[in-house]
């Protein structure tokens, strides 16, 4: 009976270390300390043991029991917090054992967002080539040479003497140049953004890098409208930012669509520019050789790193590639 | 393009009350306000006069220099060449507020000592006042201002900077802003006085002919004779210094007011120096030079287009003019040119010379030739009215060939792209607004429009730009959101992006940290580690951001080991990190470089000491690990075989095959290669690996077949061997794979001691035996365990120990 008792003691403590919730504790105490348990039933049933044994296993039994209690409330007040000190020789405010823990990039983690909110809307995913040819990146989106447009983008060239055609060759000045490339190669329907690395000759600040992300989007089917482009961008303004976001479309220029349109959002007491768009401009559809009239589209681009920025409060663009993990870490 | 609110109102009525809401609408409609600034940005600067000027004793580019304040004369040193005896200044006394180019803060002014002499205030130039972008002297002001007055007095306005975009060259002229407002005020514009009559007289001979006539759509010119060059009246050098210029004399001043007027750039030549009163607008020849304005000797080539007279160029075409020709003080008959010169030979012109003048800014935007007649006539009535003098040649207008281009819209289309339903009287009114001529067609399905543009609207060519007019003015706010219609394109999976992905995830899973670095490195941190490229073959950017960036990486180990030793120097901890970057190298087949993903990990820095564990050094087995689990991962087999590699220490350099294909490369960083990335004293362990190559290799989460698992109890034994040093533990492990019953086997311990032999090493097994039919005996197990030993002791030498 002795033996007994001191089982259960040791299974009820071992019992008590795994509980956690109100719940637990509760279950812990009616199996262990209620009316039918088994010290209850030992204790009811000791009348029956001889003179000796009762009073060895009364004392033990009711010993047990206040020690349960107090190991009940014990424990409870741990878990709660109200003391701070234990009486079990586990110290649980040690640090846990090491596990090292990796983090996305927070440029990634926007890319991906970005990519959820267009991949419901039945866009898919597609990528071109940084080191791009002067064709696409300009001549194939209705930007010819010495047009005055070309001053949007400062362009970094690369040492043409390596292509074999002597083609001028460039640092992609942004993923435009993939719509281009997908409209070569594939007939409507099209629903694609194309994430990316795109690069400009341009002196960095706190809000300019010469090494950058764009996501690209465009559409392209019989009649899309540019209801279409506002009803799309809205709901992917909404999904980033919140449904309650304030959202405004303006005038804007870019030789690749028209009209073309400057979204802005309203965000902490200020309209902020997030992307440009605008309907597929006809010139860039003849160019890539879609001879269908009744084809109409849009596109738009917008840079995840400045998208970061509004979202995460972040001052400085050029936090994100000087890869500091105080930075890093943060996300 | 700056727009003095005083500016705008001589051509439409602003509402000064509203125009926050004015400014908003502008922007919304194309034409972006990017700041609103008022002039007068100071306090307490005065109108002052220069008194004496003498130079400063101890250092020969300052002045000293006596101001009258007008209550008293103060001592200030003073930089500027510019500065003569009676000179009436912007004067900035001790106390005074002002902008400070340098801190870009407002300052307030303190008595100084510069180089011993002391300094009671300051003579002001018009960046300082925010009046404009000059520094290179003070501001010279108007000879009637009064001494001691306040500078608000005289200066004081509301400037409005507009962002343009380049298609609308109409708006680099402030009548061309005051039509925008025109268009989303619906508010009458007034016109502008111009010369309207007939030449009088042509007593000066002029003769001018246009050469090269895809180059030049139309040249208007005129001689004047009788003008007096000399200072502008006060109205037109505060117009031209409220949008940042500085006064030159009055033609000068006359063309430029044009120029921001209209938006037409025009020129004058002193008509004494032109040869033979002849004009020619040709391209260079070749070994043709030109001194421009600016006192540089600009070498031609044969595709620039020149003003030329009988002999020699006079100006580069729209660009900048030729400072023998220019006006000088004492010139008295000149001639006035107005033309219209070719964008893109412009730009291409102006480029080469890297002389993108004001001019340029708007020819490249390809101007239409009616607008060289309004602003010829614009620019003549202004010589006429302060310059004085009388035309006294034929006035000549030569290359002009009216070409009016109709665009045809119909009302379907309109509402068919933008999802709308205009009506017919909207697009009229809006069309009247902008000033848009059109006829209508109607029959019962379709209103057709035929639409010319105005002549300041070259940006105005099809169709879908006239839809964008009429919703811009109508407002983008007013087309509904709706959600998107046509048909969901096929879903067609992106299998690569996919994997790389599960790449990403992966490495996080295991404890890497995500960094994204430059593209591009230094020549020589590439060589570090693509010693095997040849110098020529990287790929070179011709105008790099700087010698740091310049060469496009052909592997992501540089920025891997920059990326580790900066932040082990700012944590000082141990730092696992992980990048997908694209890769770049030439190619021998394609247009393109080579351009392929690659994955880098590294590691760095020791564990620390906690309470669980000891601090310890990383080591190539915390390496290992990563590419252990990521493969397993993948489900991909891989071995790891020595090689050598110049930039990883000798002995501990790797290559990782995939069926015998290297995919990448493991190892320890050399000393000499990490000590040049600043990482001193520590094991820097790198591992890059080719992930077009493992995707080869790979098999989609998605497709991956169950396979039935154990319903029987494994057992396990451990035996240890006593081996040679050299062997190898995966010699034993390796072996395993012809025995069904043995699942498993994992080296659970390692050791060496004099004890076991000389170069001997005790190496300890943990088999895992079972078997999916049943649970296996001891006996069974014990058989087996025979079997493997005689098996293993045909391949090497080992003793086991008890």
């Amino acid at each position: 009976m002795i033996e007994k008792i001191e089982k259960l003691k040791i299974k009820a403590e071992n019992d008590l270390k795994s509980c956690v919730s109100d719940k637990d504790f509760e279950d812990w105490r009616v199996n262990y300390l209620g009316r039918k348990s088994e010290l209850s039933d030992i204790l009811k049933n000791i009348k029956n043991l001889d003179q000796e044994q009762k009073k060895v296993v009364g004392s033990l039994g009711n010993k047990t029991r206040i020690e349960l209690e107090g190991k009940l409330k014990d424990t409870k007040n741990r878990i709660s917090g109200t003391i701070g000190t234990s009486k079990s020789s586990e110290d649980y405010s040690l640090p846990s054992r090491h596990i090292s823990m990796g983090k996305l990039h927070p440029v990634t983690l926007t890319l991906r967002e970005i990519r959820k909110a267009f991949v419901s809307l039945g866009f898919q995913i597609a990528e071109g080539p940084e080191i791009e040819l002067d064709k696409y990146n300009f001549d194939m989106l209705n930007i010819p040479e010495d047009h005055p447009a070309r001053d949007m983008w400062d362009t970094m060239w690369i040492d043409e003497k390596i292509n074999k055609n002597g083609e001028k060759m460039l640092l992609r000045t942004h993923t435009s140049p993939v719509q281009a490339r997908i409209m070569e190669n594939q007939d409507p329907p099209i629903r694609v953004i194309v994430p990316g690395k795109c690069y400009r000759y341009e002196a960095t600040d706190s809000t300019h890098e010469w090494h950058f992300y764009q996501v690209e989007g465009l559409a392209v089917d019989k009649n899309l409208t540019f209801s279409d482009l506002k009803g799309t961008l809205y709901e992917f303004a909404k999904k980033m930012f919140g449904s309650e976001t304030k959202i405004r479309f303006r005038c804007d220029y870019f030789p690749f669509v028209e009209p073309g349109v400057d979204m802005s959002i309203y965000w902490e007491g200020k309209w902020l520019e997030i992307l440009g768009a605008g309907m597929v401009h006809p010139k860039v559809f003849e160019k890539a050789g879609y001879k269908d009239k009744n084809l109409s589209g849009f596109a738009f681009g917008m840079g995840p790193e400045r998208i970061a920025m509004i979202k995460h409060n972040i001052d400085d663009i050029r936090l994100f590639y000087s890869n500091d993990l105080r930075f890093l870490e943060q996300f | 393009m700056k727009v003095p609110i005083s500016w705008l109102k001589k051509y439409i009525k602003v509402d000064e009350g509203s125009i926050d809401d004015l400014l908003h609408r502008l922007t919304l409609a194309g034409t972006e306000v990017e700041s609103v600034q008022t002039q007068g940005n100071w306090e307490g600067i005065i109108v002052g006069q220069v008194s004496e000027v003498s130079k400063h004793p101890n250092a020969d580019r300052l002045n000293l220099v006596k101001v009258n304040s007008g209550d008293s004369v103060l001592d200030v040193v003073c930089g500027a060449s510019n500065l003569y005896v009676d000179q009436k200044v912007a004067f900035a006394p001790v106390g005074s507020k002002l902008f400070s180019p340098k801190s870009k803060k407002m300052e307030t002014l303190k008595k100084s000592k510069i180089r011993g002499e002391i300094s009671n205030g300051m003579i002001c130039s018009s960046l300082e006042l925010g009046l404009g972008d000059d520094h290179d002297g003070i501001l010279d002001l108007n000879q009637d201002f009064e001494i001691g007055r306040k500078l608000e007095d005289y200066y004081s306005d509301t400037i409005i900077d507009f962002e343009l975009t380049p298609n609308r060259p109409d708006c680099l002229g402030i009548y061309g802003i005051a039509r925008e407002v025109a268009a989303v005020t619906g508010n009458d514009l007034k016109n502008i006085e111009m010369f309207n009559k007939q030449s009088a007289e042509s007593s000066d001979n002029l003769e001018i002919d246009i050469e090269a006539k895809n180059l030049c759509k139309r040249y208007m010119g005129a001689v004047i004779e009788g003008v007096k060059i000399q200072e502008s009246p006060e109205w037109l050098k505060s117009a031209l210094i409220s949008i940042g210029e500085n006064p030159i004399n009055n033609i000068v001043d006359i063309t430029n007011y044009v120029m921001f007027e209209l938006g037409q750039p025009l020129h004058a030549f002193d008509y004494e120096k032109i040869n033979n009163s002849k004009i020619i607008i040709r391209n260079a020849k070749k070994g043709e030079k030109l001194v421009t304005l600016d006192e540089e000797a600009r070498e031609l080539t044969e595709e620039m287009l020149v003003v030329a007279d009988s002999d020699i160029p006079i100006a580069l075409a729209g660009i900048k003019g030729g400072k023998e020709s220019g006006i000088q003080n004492g010139t008295s008959k000149i001639v006035l040119e107005s033309a219209c010169f070719e964008g893109g030979n412009n730009r291409k012109t102006a480029n080469h010379f890297d002389l993108k003048s004001q001019a340029t800014l708007r020819f490249e935007k390809n101007l239409k030739p009616e607008l060289s007649e309004i602003a010829f006539n614009r620019a003549l009535h202004l010589i006429l009215e302060i310059c004085g003098g009388n035309i006294s040649s034929e006035i000549i207008d030569t290359g002009f060939q009216k070409s009016d281009e109709i665009i045809e819209l119909s009302l379907n289309k309109i509402n068919s792209l933008l999802g709308f339903s205009f009506k017919e009287k909207s697009v009229d009114e809006i069309f009247s607004r902008l000033n848009f001529e059109f006829k209508k067609t109607k029959n019962q399905e379709e209103i057709t429009y035929k639409v010319l543009s105005p002549f300041w609207r070259p940006d105005i060519n099809i169709p879908e730009d006239l839809i964008e007019e009429i919703s811009r003015i109508e407002g983008y706010d007013s087309i509904p959101a709706t959600p998107i219609s046509g048909v969901i394109p096929e879903w067609k999976p992106n299998n690569y992006l996919e994997f790389l992905d599960e790449v990403i995830d992966l490495s996080v899973a295991l404890g890497f940290n995500e960094v994204i670095n430059y593209s591009a490195d230094s020549l020589k941190n590439i060589k570090y580690f693509c010693p095997e490229i040849n110098e020529d073959e990287f790929i070179k950017i011709l105008n790099p951001m700087s010698s740091e960036v310049e060469y496009m990486k052909p592997s992501l180990k540089s920025g891997m080991l920059k990326t580790l030793s900066l932040n082990s120097r700012n944590l000082n901890k141990n730092i696992n990190l992980f990048e997908v970057g694209t890769t770049f190298k030439k190619s021998k087949k394609g247009n393109l470089p080579i351009q392929e993903k690659n994955l880098v990990i590294g590691i760095i820095g020791n564990r620390e000491k906690t309470i669980w564990d000891n601090e310890r050094k990383i080591d190539y087995y915390d390496a290992k690990s990563f590419i252990d689990n990521f493969f397993k991962n993948l489900k991909i087999q891989f071995d790891l075989t020595p090689k050598e590699h110049a930039y990883f220490q000798d002995g501990m350099s790797y290559v990782i095959k995939i069926n015998n294909e290297e995919v990448g490369e493991f190892g320890e960083v050399s000393k000499k290669v990490s000590s040049t990335f600043e990482v001193k004293n520590q094991s820097v362990f790198i591992v890059e690996i080719n992930l077009k190559k493992v995707f080869n290799n790979y098999i989609k989460k998605s497709e991956i077949k169950y396979e039935q698992i154990n319903k029987f109890p494994v057992s396990k034994r451990d035996i240890s061997f006593i081996l040679e040093d050299s062997i190898l533990s995966e010699a034993i492990t390796n072996e395993i794979s012809d025995f069904d019953l043995i699942l498993g086997i994992n080296v659970i311990d390692i050791y060496k001691d004099n004890s076991l032999g000389d170069r001997k090493k005790s190496l300890t097994v943990r088999l895992i035996y079972g078997s999916d039919e049943r649970t296996l005996s001891g006996e069974e197990i014990d058989n087996c365990e025979k079997i493997f030993l005689s098996h293993l002791s045909k391949k090497i030498d080992f003793d086991i120990r008890d």
